[in-house]
């Protein structure tokens, strides 16, 4: 039997963090029936009705639910190479005061770039390449998936997601405790072991951490890579292309499928982070 | 209990190990200067002196955590350059894996070493046994209070099973209480495991409770002052005459040395 105050706390957790939306929710409404102008607010049941039915084939642009996964796909690739360049640079960074010194300038000299800016540069790389080029696969049902993944686009996401994953991987490894290195060399650990056994495990909550800010970014520059030029699929292309057919409730409802699954990676990132890593928490 | 003279092989000498830093605005530090010592098997050595005396560096040259400038620290003869499994060591604190639990960690020295998982875990049971902490097999190192942690720690030294075991002022953060009953953990084991101990503490009492022999460093640059060889049998009595008086007298002489009275 749950007291009367407990019950009452659990509603009220429950209820707090959804009075903002619903408040939200009811001055759409409103403001909806006032303007009476779909092109500029639709009504909510429209929108919802779209991300009831995300299988639902809209006009000449695709289902809701297949952009989402084209957008998935890119933004995945992008960021794990993201996370396969930044993780080991950063560590060795972070170990290594010479290898630090020669990389650190370099590497500022980018970071303050912001990921839209280097389309320019980026398509005169690499054009509409995808690939589909890289495989030499020219026709057939994998051409069209290869083709949806176009360098510039995994550039843009890659660039996104690597400071973050960098910087992180960096300071969690030079925050390790020296005492905690040298134990494991006391105890006989190779130069390679006190790399994965140590200063790996030392440095993952804050490597995680990298982690999880480094796919939310890299999730924001799917818009920017999806309004690149050779973009026929995605998220960031249905509404920007919704918006040339005046079609707002298209427009919304991919935001907000945006927003939902940015939200649920970092949950899921989140939820790891608490599962796993309780001992950096409760350590001193 | 008195040891004999029997076994008097020396395994570990010291041979004008001389250590020397620079610090960031260029100034030359004489951390230690000219050491010279020798253990001999089954030796209990403290090494007492002022802070800052570079007793901890030295330890560390011994260790093969850290080059001497000069001179050479020889383990059985052979010059010690990087850590050797022969030679173990324990820190003041924060040594242990913190994600681990505390079998893991005990266990890590002969993982390192290639051993197999059922293997070591049974050898780290036993160890655990040893200092009493059977039934924190599985806590995490932040769930146990300052001298257990140690315990475990000592667990792991042993774990590897080290001919040496250097210890860095090892109960320095515990509370006095824990702190004698550490130094009698720590004397029960030593007489049963027979190891080397080559022990740093700034407490003179520790020293002179648990040590054959104390070794006084000089303020810095670190220089051996004295050694004292202590005939009492064990368990010492802090009670017995002869254990104040040789405690008043390096109290005394480290006095003098942080006064900067050399002699």
């Amino acid at each position: 039997m749950l007291s009367d105050s407990t019950m009452k706390s659990q509603v009220t957790s429950i209820l707090i963090p959804v009075i903002v939306p619903v408040l939200l929710i009811i001055v759409w409404i409103y403001a909806a029936l006032k303007i009476g102008n779909q092109v500029i607010l639709p009504p909510i049941d429209n929108v919802l009705n779209l991300l009831a039915n995300p299988t639902e084939n809209l006009i000449s642009m695709g289902s809701l639910a297949s952009n989402i996964t084209v957008s998935l796909v890119r933004v995945l690739m992008g960021y794990l190479l993201a996370a396969s360049v930044g993780i080991p640079l950063g560590v060795i960074m972070g170990y290594y005061a010479l290898v630090f010194r020669l990389m650190n300038t370099f590497l500022n000299l980018f970071r303050p770039i912001p990921p839209l800016a280097w389309v320019p540069l980026v398509m005169a790389w690499f054009g509409v390449a995808s690939m589909a080029t890289a495989f030499g696969v020219e026709t057939g049902k994998l051409y069209i998936y290869l083709n949806n993944l176009k360098f510039s686009m995994i550039f843009i996401i890659f660039i996104g997601g690597f400071y973050p994953i960098l910087t992180s991987s960096i300071h969690g490894v030079a925050g390790v405790n020296r005492t905690l290195i040298d134990s494991a060399r006391v105890l006989g650990a190779s130069e390679l072991q006190v790399f994965r056994k140590v200063l790996l495990p030392a440095a993952m909550p804050s490597i995680i951490n990298g982690l999880r800010i480094g796919l939310g970014i890299s999730w924001m520059c799917l818009v920017s890579a999806e309004m690149l030029p050779g973009s026929i699929s995605g998220v960031g292309y249905l509404i920007t292309h919704a918006y040339t057919l005046a079609s707002i409730d298209i427009v919304i409802a991919g935001m907000i499928s945006i927003g939902i699954v940015g939200m649920t990676m970092d949950r899921i990132f989140h939820h790891i982070e608490n599962r796993r890593y309780a001992w950096q928490r409760l350590t001193r | 209990m008195s040891r004999g003279s029997i076994d008097m092989t020396v395994i570990l000498s010291a041979n004008q190990v001389c250590k020397i830093f620079w610090t960031n605005n260029g100034d030359r530090i004489r951390a230690v200067d000219t050491v010279c010592l020798s253990v001999m098997e089954n030796d209990f050595v403290c090494i007492v002196g002022p802070s800052g005396c570079g007793k901890s560096t030295f330890l560390r040259i011994t260790a093969g955590l850290e080059p001497a400038s000069s001179g050479d620290v020889r383990f059985r003869g052979l010059e010690i350059k990087k850590p050797l499994p022969q030679i173990g060591l324990v820190f003041q604190e924060y040594s242990l894996f913190p994600w681990l639990p505390v079998i893991d960690n005990v266990a890590s020295g002969p993982e390192f070493a290639g051993m197999k998982k059922a293997k070591r875990l049974d050898l780290a049971r036993h160890y655990l046994d040893v200092v009493g902490m059977t039934e924190f097999a599985a806590a995490f190192p932040h769930e146990l209070s300052g001298g257990m942690r140690q315990r475990v720690a000592i667990a792991r030294a042993f774990a590897n099973d080290p001919e040496i075991l250097l210890m860095d002022e090892p109960f320095g953060s515990l509370d006095a209480h824990t702190r004698i009953l550490m130094q009698k953990e720590l004397l029960r084991i030593w007489e049963t495991h027979r190891k080397t101990i080559l022990f740093v503490t700034h407490s003179v009492d520790e020293a002179v409770y648990l040590a054959d022999r104390v070794v006084v460093m000089s303020a810095r640059p670190g220089k051996i002052k004295e050694i004292h060889k202590i005939d009492m049998g064990r368990p010492r009595s802090r009670a017995n005459p002869s254990y104040g008086e040789l405690t008043d007298r390096i109290l005394q002489q480290l006095e003098q040395e942080v006064m900067g009275l050399k002699n």
